[in-house]
């Protein structure tokens, strides 16, 4: 199993964070395809379950996240019961997001609070909804939300990070009438730097919806939800592609050190002394090349022992990395660009 | 010879029918099938089971599990007991109770030292897509929590409820849907042996004996296999030393044992009855093995012949396909009992005309 992460989703109130956020575990809980998703504590779940379900057999929307407000979930992600990866995932709907106009209101120790927060994050869900992608233009309010959010981006930047990013189109019934090459333009034109060729950024585009019917009637239209779980699966994705590539660089280091521990190891053991200076080192009681001997064999234990160890965790990572990507390989409807190139989702 | 305690789960919303299933199950496995029956340790619970069992022949079903009970049986086989069992019945609400309830705390400890789980679902409520009703999701979550780095296998049954309430038209992927998120876990998890069954108890009684048979079978079987291979592991340690002991044997004696006695090392004389010795413990064992393995041949091949027709979860399955099979199944289950009914009154008939002419 993974070592715990931590993943972000930001956007401005109202997006549809929680709404996205109580249909994905909902989904997930009851499981897809063997993965399943399940919040760590058990009062926790029935209250997200509860919420979901207000929502699905009554309509009956909930009330939106305060502005400022943020909330935490720890959750466990299984395939076939067994745990994958935890994470702690954060729904931030802060002022240092939510008034980027009045910068007296956000507090220093806050956005500070969030910057660390964005650094930690080895995902960031960027909320952008569909509501504001009705038209080409978005209005003064949200431009300014989304810049704000650009600004954060620096700010990890400085900090040396790159986490992956999903750039959730949320209550995508309400402008699903526009094309997607339309919706992606704006978006690509609102978020650039991870568009950019050279800027190694790894980006999901991905419109969500808890149902087609929802943008034409919100009271009645059937509650369905549609690809809410593919945003997760990419963010637990990359982050074992990630823990693969450092493996793989890992595996190598202990296949060098053990091949340079295995040739000192031959060179000692050929190093024999004749007759007199077998004699010589007797009478000196020089005892080093045992001592070296002996040094070089444990150096060349330890050293196997640890190459098998990163080759077998390679090795069970990359069935993990192929199962999630099996997940995203058939599923159309998202982008995926990684360092500004779009990917074709194929086996290789 | 009778097997440790095993332990059975059912798991369920309440006013799913699991209290029903209950004692209707206990009711049909009063009569004799296939050798087996089932006993109630307590005369008490025995008499409750049978009075409930009798009210719901008649249509009148009883009311909601108020705690969590357990139940101690026997299963029997030509007449003898060979399987003792725990079954624990929860209240429905259970599912849904807070983590300071300490029946949630049981119920998952339970689940997570059960031998064989029953999840109920209410037919009627999974075409209908109504999924608070099942409880579908809590269910998953807290199967999930037990399952977690699962290391020993287990059986999982989906028992499906009321079936003689829904048509023919209703076995279809669409009665699954629902629940498909869990029928992939199963499929998906080498150590949980899954298997989907349509029950009906009332006036039609529709495979009430299934569940707890197949969860039995799954248990025995994994335990005589397990017994078996020990038992053909001690076989080949006793022929190993026996080997060793021969080849010694073939160099006791003489100069050779002399020489070794005089430089102090074991002789082979010595090191032959060594090997014997240890040839003839390994055979003991072994000989153990096969005294706890071999009675329970008979009633394990009788269990697996019982439990053939069962829909399995399999891997590459669709859900359409275990719909058919469900039909298919709850059909078998209800035509053989017609026909036993139609056969039963053919031959009362036959007897009654011939005692009739007898008479003249």
């Amino acid at each position: 199993m993974q070592k715990d992460i931590k993943i972000t989703m930001l956007g401005a109130t109202e997006t549809g964070k929680t709404c996205y956020m109580l249909a994905m575990y909902n989904l997930m809980r009851e499981g897809i395809n063997g993965f399943t998703l399940a919040h760590q504590d058990l009062d926790e779940d029935l209250a997200l379950a509860d919420r979901w379900d207000v929502l699905e057999y009554e309509h009956q929307w909930p009330v939106p996240t305060r502005r400022g407000e943020s909330t935490s979930y720890k959750f466990d992600f299984c395939f076939a019961y067994d745990p994958l990866i935890s994470f702690d995932w954060l729904d931030y709907g802060g002022a240092a997001l939510t008034n980027p106009q009045k910068e007296d209101s956000v507090s220093s120790e806050e956005l500070k609070q969030i910057i660390q927060r964005l650094t930690e994050s080895s995902c960031i869900f960027l909320c952008v909804s569909g509501k504001n992608l009705q038209e080409h233009k978005i209005d003064r309010e949200n431009k300014a939300i989304l810049a704000r959010m650009n600004v954060f981006f620096r700010e990890i930047v400085k900090q040396g990070k790159k986490p992956s990013v999903v750039i959730l189109i949320t209550k995508y019934d309400l402008c699903a009438h526009r094309t997607s090459e339309d919706i992606f333009q704006n978006i690509s034109r609102f978020f650039s730097p991870f568009f950019a060729e050279g800027g190694n950024w790894d980006v999901m585009v991905c419109p969500v919806t808890l149902g087609l019917d929802l943008g034409k009637d919100k009271e009645n239209g059937a509650i369905k939800p549609d690809q809410v779980h593919l945003p997760l699966m990419f963010a637990i994705f990359q982050n074992y592609y990630a823990s693969t590539i450092y493996k793989e660089g890992e595996k190598i280091q202990w296949s060098e050190k053990f091949q340079k521990a295995q040739k000192a190891s031959e060179t000692l053991a050929s190093d024999d002394p004749d007759f007199w200076g077998k004699l010589r080192k007797w009478w000196n009681r020089d005892r080093s090349a045992e001592t070296a001997l002996r040094k070089t064999e444990e150096e060349l234990e330890r050293s196997k022992k640890e190459f098998e160890r990163s080759k077998r965790e390679l090795f069970e990572d990359n069935a993990k990395l192929q199962l999630l990507f099996n997940q995203l390989k058939d599923q159309t409807g998202f982008l995926i660009y990684s360092n500004g190139k779009r990917q074709e989702r194929t086996d290789d | 010879m009778v097997l440790e305690h095993l332990k059975i789960v059912e798991l369920g919303n309440t006013k799913i029918g699991k209290t029903t299933y209950m004692a209707s199950m206990y009711g049909n496995l009063q009569s004799i099938f296939s050798k087996f029956k089932l006993r109630a340790v307590d005369q008490q619970e025995h008499d409750r089971l049978l009075e409930l069992y009798s009210f719901i022949r008649k249509g009148k079903y009883p009311a909601p599990t108020s705690q969590r009970n357990r139940y101690d049986f026997v299963l029997q086989y030509r007449e003898k007991d060979v399987l003792s069992f725990n079954w624990t019945d929860y209240r429905g609400e259970a599912v849904r109770d807070k983590a300071s309830n300490e029946d949630v705390q049981a119920l998952l400890e339970d689940l997570r030292l059960a031998d064989g789980i029953m999840v109920f679902f209410s037919a009627i409520a999974l075409i209908k897509h109504d999924k608070r009703t099942n409880e579908i999701g809590r269910i998953n979550y807290l199967l999930g929590k037990a399952f977690v780095n699962l290391e020993r296998p287990i059986s999982l049954a989906i028992v499906l409820t009321q079936v003689d309430l829904i048509g023919k038209d209703d076995f279809q992927a669409n009665l699954l849907e629902p629940i498909k998120g869990l029928i992939e876990l199963v499929e998906l998890t080498d150590k949980v042996s899954g298997v989907i069954i349509p029950t009906a108890c009332g006036a039609k009684m529709i495979n009430t004996r299934m569940p707890v048979i197949f969860a039995l079978q799954t248990r025995v079987r994994f335990i005589v296999d397990s017994l078996n291979a020990e038992y053909q592991k001690y076989k080949e340690k006793a022929a190993s030393f026996q080997k060793k002991a021969d080849e010694e044997n073939s160099m006791a004696g003489g100069i050779r044992d002399l020489w070794r006695w005089f430089i102090g090392e074991t002789t082979h004389g010595s090191l032959a009855q060594q090997n014997y010795q240890l040839a003839k413990e390994q055979e003991e064992k072994a000989q153990a093995k096969l005294n706890e393995w071999q009675p329970l041949v008979e009633p394990i091949n009788n269990l697996d012949n019982y439990t053939k027709r069962l829909v399995r979860i399999r891997k590459g399955e669709s859900l359409q396909n275990y719909a058919t099979q469900c039909y298919a199944s709850q059909k078998n289950d209800n035509e053989l009992k017609d026909w036993l009914w139609f056969f039963g009154m053919l031959m009362l008939i036959v007897v009654i005309i011939g005692m009739f002419f007898l008479a003249r």
